[in-house]
């Protein structure tokens, strides 16, 4: 319960910064074009006619669905990889303000455990990702829905596993934190995760271009321990297409991640809990 | 204030434990596929450089005498097609189709249905011991208004044998021209070969021999395809009443918007390894234009809308490779089908053929 | 005699590297008993180790021997923690915040339940009333200082562990703060004070220990500390000759008496007889004491 607390409570504080108000707008700014400025023509069920703010955009008329399968793509890897650029540099500095001298003190002093800040902290932390790509993902189905009669909740599935990739990568940046208290030591390891686990996510093709050696093995080792991310977002942009994806594909990827996040929280709580403040 | 000391160690067996345990899931399921999406099929678009450097071997026709027209060489199909009235020509890359891994497929399939239970000869070897192999010899295929074009290696064909019954002609400096004559002794077609490559099929001795004064220099020439227009396994031009002859009342109000709309239609088909069709529609009312290209769409659309709520899914994934895409002039209407779904589909023939021979 | 906390053979070493092995001592075998209800000063110079005791005492930092009790259990127990107030020295506060929702914050994380009404009358009783709809970014430091110890007293607990309470607060201010804490220490509460401004610690508290290089030096109630054993201050008669006295072994202070340091009952006397000798007239006689700077310096001169 306690951790619901902290977690509420870094969400009262993102509220007030900056970075997210900002983040926020920018979304809403985006969405409000969309409603204002995008006329779509659909005829028999077919994109018939594009216009943005009066200017025809010369698109093929197709199925409806079929037309806005490649605007749900870009628009699950933008905010796959848009999503994490941000949080990479927006979030980085929860974890650091939390053990911030002064703070760390009084809030170990209260009834609370210390795994519960760092779960509240990330907890917190994950809750602000699935929100920001919810409300894009959301906003736009629902104003592309409208428009064009298309409903899918796709979109929204891909926008979740955004949310999943943006814990694990944040689950590194929290670790990180407890070991260095510094906002950009938190912000590089969460970079190094997300090429880590794009580079992770192509093993295959990077393994066959490696001789054999204990380079190729340590690779190999080290990539199946990183978790995936590229595959993550390949998988949340085929979901949002509506591409049929199986299952178990999905729940393979996500474990994978899961597992790390896990295994990085383990590592952070491990070190929080000797830690002298 | 040791047990503080020895819990935390826990939390670092269980992270050691967890990356082990991911690092084992990722081993175990064979690591993450990079996945390789089917790339969507490619559409003869434009004239790409081996299309170029096809035309350009193709053009073995000497700079014709006439000095209305520009000094170059030509191209024989072509230039047969182009009466200066011409309004449609089509043209089929046979060599090409043959090749192609969908050429296999269908005449595999052929071969499977292929007659001849009672052990004698198929009409292929008949043809083939008059010294033309038409999966051989065999270039292309071009259908104009006047007629059929045909090129190929022709030099061991024995046309006297082929049109036995029919005394030939010489005409111009390299043609031959045969008058086939019709079971019933009327006047039939009449067969124009020119120089060992090429064989003419008109509708009467007048257009065998126009097509022959064209390809010799002796008659201007019109421009129905244009060398550029010259991409893709199948392609050509249709219009005037060729193409309206395409739609009928069967075909309801799109059929008569496409009459009304459509005054040409440039069509190029790719089947290098998936199928693609690109047709280009153009007329002279932009805005009925329009009118057509959203009725297509819609109806492509419409058809996929009932493909999904049949479940016939098969036939839901080839519509969604179908489109309309305007354009300035007119518009695009694009299909593709996989090589892998005509594969699958074309996997009964061999079998149906041989069921229905066992009967 | 029950205790409010308790701490036996405390060591606690700052390591440079997570593993190593060198580092500064902090703690070296520390013995503290403070009982229930009672209010306790520590002082000591810069660097004796108090901060890092109270650390100790609360479980933000690890003890590397000895025990802590805190209200006879574990600091590493949420539930007892729960019944302490603690005010860091140096308490970050959230800017953007308003005092109200700062303190329902730590309510909930302590497990109060607590109402507006009683938020505004904890704000009023710390003098921030009026400054109940400002953010907290605009306050001055006497103010943020105001609001931990409020944060501190939510709950009613039975502890108080204040690091530098009134540090950045106008004297008027730490007059009323001052009041605060009494009123506190009638309500029951035990307060455990670390404070460099002796004046203030003396008048609040009634037992005082004195921390230096990681040990207590001395520690006991306030007045016995204080107390100068082997001093006296007389007053005589106006009209006594100074000079006389002087020569007797007093010394003249500047509020009229003398001074006279006697080690035992016979000096004492002796130097009364010389005195009287001369013709002064004894008018009172009285032990003397010192204030804690005195105290302190003494220590820590005998620690070196």
């Amino acid at each position: 319960m306690k951790t619901l607390h902290v977690a509420a409570d870094l969400l009262r504080e993102a509220a007030a910064r900056k970075w997210f108000l900002g983040l926020g707008a920018a979304i809403t700014l985006l969405l409000l074009v969309l409603i204002g400025g995008l006329r779509l023509e659909v005829v028999d069920g077919a994109l018939a006619a594009t216009r943005l703010f009066g200017n025809a955009l010369f698109t093929p008329i197709r199925a409806a669905d079929v037309a806005l399968r490649p605007v749900f793509i870009a628009a699950s890897y933008v905010i796959f990889y848009g999503g994490m650029a941000f949080g990479l540099i927006a979030c980085s500095d929860f974890a650091p303000a939390l053990l911030s001298p002064g703070r760390i003190e009084h809030l170990l002093a209260l009834p609370v455990r210390r795994w519960e800040l760092l779960a509240g902290t990330f907890l917190g932390v994950v809750v602000l990702g699935l929100g920001g790509a919810t409300y894009g993902a959301g906003g736009l189905l629902i104003i592309l829905g409208f428009k064009t009669g298309v409903w899918t909740w796709q979109p929204l599935l891909a926008a979740s596993l955004a949310a999943v990739g943006f814990a694990t990568v944040y689950a590194g940046m929290l670790a990180a934190a407890v070991f260095v208290r510094s906002a950009a030591v938190s912000a590089a390891v969460g970079a190094l995760l997300l090429i880590s686990g794009i580079l992770a996510g192509n093993r295959r093709t990077l393994l066959t271009t490696m001789s054999e050696g204990p380079g190729r093995w340590a690779f190999g080792l080290w990539s199946r321990v990183m978790p995936p991310l590229s595959t993550l977002a390949n998988t949340a942009a085929d979901l949002a297409a509506g591409s049929p994806v199986a299952g178990a594909e999905v729940g393979t990827v996500v474990a994978e991640c899961a597992l790390f996040t896990a295994g990085a929280l383990a590592l952070a709580v491990w070190r929080f809990e000797q830690r002298d403040f | 204030m040791e047990r503080a000391r020895r819990r935390p160690l826990l939390w670092l067996l269980a992270a050691l434990a967890l990356f082990a345990l991911g690092g084992l899931l990722a081993r175990a399921c064979g690591g993450p596929e990079e996945v390789a999406r089917r790339p969507p099929p490619p559409l003869p678009r434009h004239l790409r450089p081996a299309e170029a450097r096809r035309m350009e071997q193709r053009q073995t026709l000497p700079v014709p005498a006439l000095p209305s027209e520009r000094a170059r060489p030509r191209d024989p199909v072509l230039t047969a097609l182009a009466a200066p009235d011409a309004g449609t020509a089509l043209v089929f890359e046979a060599n090409a189709l043959r090749n192609s891994p969908v050429g296999q497929l269908l005449l595999d399939c052929l071969a499977a249905s292929r007659p001849g239970a009672d052990g004698g000869p198929s009409a292929l070897e008949s043809v083939r011991e008059l010294g033309v192999d038409p999966l051989q010899d065999v270039d292309r295929v071009a259908v104009g208004d006047d007629g059929v074009v045909i090129s190929g290696d022709f030099g061991r064909a024995r046309w006297d044998a082929v049109f036995a019954g029919s005394t030939p002609t010489p005409y111009g400096s390299q043609g031959q021209l045969y008058r086939v004559p019709t079971g019933d002794g009327g006047a039939g077609p009449v067969v124009a070969s020119w120089g060992g490559q090429l064989l003419v099929v008109a509708q009467d001795e007048a257009s065998a021999q126009a097509t022959v004064d064209r390809v010799e220099g002796r008659l201007p020439v019109g421009q129905v395809l244009r060398d550029d227009q010259a991409y893709g396994d199948v392609y050509g031009v249709l219009q005037g009443e060729r193409l309206n002859g395409l739609f009928g009342p069967a075909d309801g109000p799109l059929g008569g918007q496409v009459r009304e709309a459509a005054k040409s239609v440039e069509v190029h088909l790719d089947a290098t390894r998936d199928v693609g069709l690109v047709a280009n529609v153009k007329g002279d009312d932009p805005a009925r234009l329009e009118d057509l290209g959203k009725a297509l769409g819609g109806a492509l659309a419409a058809a996929r809308a009932r493909a999904v709520a049949s479940g016939n899914a098969e036939d839901a994934e080839l519509l969604e490779y179908a489109r309309v895409v305007p354009g300035k002039q007119g518009f695009s209407l694009e299909m593709a089908v996989p090589y892998e779904v005509l594969r699958a589909r074309l996997a009964h023939c061999g079998r149906q053929a041989g069921a229905d021979a066992g009967r | 005699m029950t205790l409010a906390l308790e701490a036996t053979g405390l060591h606690k070493r700052y390591r440079r590297w997570m593993f190593g092995r060198g580092g500064q001592d902090a703690l070296r075998g520390l013995d503290l008993c403070v009982p229930r209800g009672s209010a306790f000063g520590l002082i000591g110079p810069n660097g004796a180790g108090k901060t890092t005791f109270i650390k100790c005492l609360l479980g933000i930092a690890w003890p590397d021997r000895g025990t802590v009790r805190l209200l006879d259990s574990s600091p590493e127990d949420p539930a007892v923690r729960a019944r302490v107030g603690y005010l860091p020295e140096r308490l970050h506060l959230p800017g953007a915040w308003k005092p109200p929702a700062f303190l329902s914050a730590v309510a909930r994380l302590k497990g109060v339940a607590v109402t507006a009404t009683q938020l505004r009358a904890l704000l009023e009783r710390v003098g921030l009333l009026d400054s109940a709809e400002r953010r907290i970014g605009g306050f001055s430091k006497g103010m943020r200082q105001r609001l931990g110890l409020a944060a501190a007293l939510l709950g009613s607990p039975e502890l108080l562990v204040l690091d530098e309470p009134t540090d950045g607060v106008d004297p008027l201010g730490r007059v009323e703060v001052r009041r605060l804490l009494e009123s506190e220490l009638a309500r029951g509460a035990t307060l455990f004070v670390n404070s460099h401004l002796l004046s203030e610690t003396e008048r609040l508290c009634g037992r005082i220990g004195i921390l230096s290089g990681g040990r207590l030096l001395r520690e006991g109630p306030l007045d016995a500390l204080c107390r100068a054993e082997a001093s006296w201050e007389v007053r005589f008669a106006p009209g006594a000759d100074g000079a006389a006295l002087v020569a007797a072994g007093f010394r003249p202070t500047q509020e009229g008496t003398f001074h006279l340091d006697a080690p035992d009952a016979a000096a004492l006397n002796a130097a009364l007889d010389r005195a009287r000798a001369a013709g002064a007239l004894l008018v009172e006689l009285t032990r003397a004491s010192r204030d804690l700077e005195d105290v302190l310096a003494e220590a820590l001169r005998a620690a070196a």
